[in-house]
């Protein structure tokens, strides 16, 4: 397919049907549109960029419900990347810069697939959160255990397994700015 | 923790999405704002006594009809707004059209009086009927914000005076059954402005308790 944003559609649609693999596979060719798009308009370090990356990363994933199936793509994730870029000028003061304008397309315009770490470590802040949402995450996301066997694990329901991943996932977006 | 493990991580066991639509969790908060409302009222204020005399005016239908319209209008404008990418549609123009329908109605009533014309404008309850309306809408405006974080806004600050916008139109439904007053022009400044303040509110509060 020659327009990358058709496939990323694509398997992002049929992650929010559960399919993994295809999430896993819109994901990752979103990170190298993502860093690409961000490292073109932060002037500073890439490692800021890369913690933006994620932070988008996250908010897509956590907030993947707000997605309407009839709507399109594009404009939904380009919404999400530009939020999470004034709002990362915003935390660093250059208010000047909040004026860029520009559209969905630019966001597939460029493509970087060079990483570098980000300054913010995932883990650490993990740590940081109350053991009710750290437990699920580690079991289920970075183990991964299924939820039912997290649950007998931890002596939690399922139901809460999945509300402590939500919520420390939710949590996660927001600290990373906070941090970073 | 590198990039790809995080997306590794994030896409590991994840579970089909639920989408929860509009008719499940935000009509019932704003339904459930103007329930407290009119308890409010009914309970509290009191139900105008010459109730059955005002359905009779077409006053009364301008202050329902506004109340309704606005409400209506802002409900879409703030399912959009909470919704990345999608767009407002009709709904700024639609706002910005209804009040301004509404206060010329107003200032056609005003002008066309021989006379009597401070009271068309004030009434007799001018000093309390904006802040009634304002007290009645802070329930949907605490639960409309509470919603909105739920979903994923994008302009804060907007976000945040169109949920009060909503409370607003919502707090004036709630009023009517007891405002005394029946003058075009009464209604047309009083009434929007009772509307305005749970909006100024909201610009207020978006920035701060909206950020995600």
């Amino acid at each position: 397919m020659s327009d990358p944003v058709v496939e990323i559609e694509a398997n992002f649609r049929l992650g929010l049907a559960g399919n993994e693999l295809a999430y896993h596979r819109a994901l990752a060719a979103l990170t190298g549109h993502l860093r690409g798009f961000f490292r073109a308009r932060l002037s500073s370090a890439h490692e800021h960029a890369e913690d933006l990356v994620q932070e988008t990363l996250i908010a897509v994933h956590t907030q993947r419900h707000t997605f309407d199936p009839t709507a399109m793509f594009a404009p939904w994730l380009y919404a999400i990347a530009r939020y999470k870029l004034i709002d990362c000028y915003r935390r660093r003061g250059s208010r000047g810069r909040e004026q860029t304008i520009d559209d969905a397309s630019a966001l597939f315009a460029t493509r970087n697939d060079t990483a570098v770490e980000a300054r913010c470590d995932v883990q650490a802040m993990l740590a940081r959160l109350p053991p009710r949402h750290r437990g699920p995450i580690e079991l289920v996301k970075l183990q991964g255990l299924s939820v039912a066997e997290a649950a007998a694990r931890l002596g939690m329901g399922e139901s809460a397994v999945k509300v402590g991943i939500h919520r420390g996932l939710k949590t996660l977006a927001r600290d990373f700015g906070d941090i970073a | 923790m590198r990039t790809d493990e995080l997306v590794a991580t994030l896409a590991r066991g994840s579970a089909p999405v639920v989408r929860r639509r509009w008719w499940q969790l935000q009509l019932p908060s704003a339904a459930l704002g103007l329930l407290v409302a009119v308890a409010a009222v009914w309970l509290g204020l009191g139900i105008n006594p010459q109730l059955s005399l005002a359905l009779e005016q077409w006053t009364f239908g301008l202050k329902l009809g506004f109340s309704l319209t606005l409400g209506a209008v802002s409900f879409v404008w703030w399912l959009r707004l909470g919704q990345p990418g999608a767009t407002a549609g009709a709904a700024p123009t639609l706002t910005g059209g209804l009040f301004a329908l509404v206060l010329a109605l107003g200032a056609i009533v005003l002008l066309s009086a021989e006379g009597q014309r401070l009271n068309l404008l004030l009434g007799t309850s001018w000093l309390m009927c904006p802040w009634l309306i304002a007290m009645l809408s802070l329930p949907t405006l605490a639960l409309g914000l509470l919603v909105m974080r739920r979903m994923a806004p994008t302009r804060l600050r907007l976000s945040g005076a169109v949920t009060g916008l909503l409370a607003g139109a919502i707090g004036m439904g709630a009023y009517v059954w007891h405002c005394p007053e029946l003058q075009a022009p009464f209604i047309a400044v009083w009434y929007s402005l009772g509307a305005l303040v749970p909006t100024m509110i909201g610009a207020v509060l978006g920035p701060r308790v909206l950020r995600w």
